[in-house]
């Protein structure tokens, strides 16, 4: 073969050439801005195509990490008991997790405490009372003894 | 222009057999992605169902653009209404050709039925590559063999630039904490792999399986395992250019969405499926059907 290649021969199909070509530009356009913009507006995400601060640090890199539970009050044994995290009808464990992370952000409600009650009872009926508790641990402990880990109760439901 | 292209391509090395391949493959690969599309609809219209009855106080949009076009739940009808326009509009790109027209309508229907499910808390940018493959095929009907192989890099390189930037900004946040904060316990620590994996299994309540247990405890594994993942991330982009080497790439990928679905439980199928779906050489399996089941 000699001559000009055949792969930028721009007379073949010029029109799908140049909307692509805006439409590579935009997304990357937007993703740098959607970078820069994204925490002063405070406003949620820009462009939602590319996420670029995917785990850039390793989780519990400062020896710390948490979770949230719910925790439930049982009327005969007379004790707060802890509620494992278990899939339910309508919501998987990763919907769960960010569903409980995202009501329990500061400032609590009225709104969202009726909604915390709520996932709890979907979690596990049968309580009487619930409340929400961060479980908070170093993972060099909770590695050796899986119950090593302290208990702070968030807000009572 | 020809500069550019003997330095990507090679002199003369891409040829009109190779650009007629490639086409082809991104015919098949377009018709595929059509499919995927029907089936991911249809998906999330059953799970529309199963997941209707939460209560509306739940609802909780983190993004502008579900802010402005989806404020509240939306009825079951409308739901599936748009989500049966957007069925039908693939499904006659699939039977007759593919349109601008109805490749935008069915962007937007897609854009619009992926905020429902994930409105509740949940991060933004859910199912985020097959997306943004949705959008960036917009301008590509299929009209005889008449691609612009440039539209063609230009369709991988969009869908590659995600994994470019989050190992580019891996690599930069690594080198900063490293030199400039002294900071530890970075990807590079030795045990960074296996704690992550611990918090990960630890926030959904399981059991770390016991061959994870002892096969992320090799000494030197987080390093190497964490750069090698960072270089690839970072190189992808690049590989576009590489079309003999692209796909075995994609594979690699491929096995990394893999692993973050076993180890951190990160699961991105849709992605995968995206992946294989654009840049796959049929070709090769055309010729392996024709070896095995053809006449001889």
């Amino acid at each position: 073969m000699t001559g000009k290649p055949v792969c930028f021969n721009t007379k073949i199909g010029q029109f799908q050439l140049y909307v692509m070509g805006i439409l590579l530009a935009v997304s990357i356009l937007a993703s740098v801005l959607n970078e820069l913009f994204v925490n002063k507006l405070n406003r949620g995400e820009l462009y939602p195509f590319t996420n670029w601060k995917l785990y850039t640090m390793p989780f519990g890199n400062k020896f710390y990490a948490e979770d949230l539970r719910f925790y439930g009050y049982d009327h005969n044994a007379k004790c707060w008991s802890r509620i494992p995290l278990k899939p339910t009808d309508n919501m998987s464990k990763t919907e769960l997790i960010y569903a409980i992370n995202f009501q329990a952000k500061p400032p609590i409600t009225r709104e969202k405490i009726v909604n915390m009650r709520y996932l709890a009872q979907k979690i596990s009926n049968g309580y009487e009372k619930y409340k929400l508790v961060l479980e908070c641990y170093d993972q060099r402990n909770l590695t050796v003894n899986t119950s090593l880990f302290d208990t702070l109760t968030v807000v009572k439901l | 222009m020809n500069g550019v292209v003997n330095y990507f391509y090679g002199k003369s090395n891409y040829n009109k057999i190779q650009l007629l391949q490639r086409t082809s493959n991104l015919r098949v690969g377009l018709f595929i992605l059509d499919i995927l599309t029907i089936i991911w609809v249809v998906y999330m219209l059953f799970s529309a169902v199963q997941f209707d009855n939460r209560p509306i106080s739940l609802f909780a949009p983190l993004h502008w653009f579900s802010r402005i076009f989806m404020p509240s739940p939306p009825s079951l009808l409308l739901y599936f209404s748009i989500g049966i326009l957007s069925i039908a509009m693939s499904f006659i790109n699939l039977i007759k050709q593919r349109s601008v027209f109805r490749n935008t309508i069915v962007f937007l229907c897609v854009i619009w039925i992926n905020l429902y499910k994930y409105s509740y808390g949940v991060g933004a940018h859910n199912n985020h590559l097959f997306l943004l493959a949705v959008f960036l095929t917009i301008p590509l009907p299929i009209k005889s063999l008449k691609f612009n192989s440039l539209a063609i890099t230009f369709l991988q390189m969009g869908l590659l630039f995600p994994y470019s930037s989050s190992g580019l900004f891996k690599i930069i946040v690594l080198i900063k904490k490293i030199l400039f904060e002294n900071v530890e316990y970075t990807w590079l620590y030795q045990k960074a792999l296996f704690y992550q994996t611990f918090i990960s299994y630890r926030t959904f309540d399981e059991k770390m399986p016991s061959w994870l247990d002892y096969s992320l405890q090799l000494p030197m594994l987080s390093p190497f395992a964490m750069v090698l993942i960072m270089t690839i991330q970072a190189i992808s982009i690049f590989m576009v250019f590489q079309q003999k080497r692209v796909f075995n790439f994609i594979l690699i990928l491929v096995f990394f969405h893999v692993a973050n679905m076993i180890l951190f439980k990160i699961f991105f199928w849709m992605s995968c499926f995206t992946l294989i779906a654009l840049f796959a050489p049929y070709h090769r399996l055309r010729s392996l059907i024709k070896t095995y089941f053809g006449r001889p």
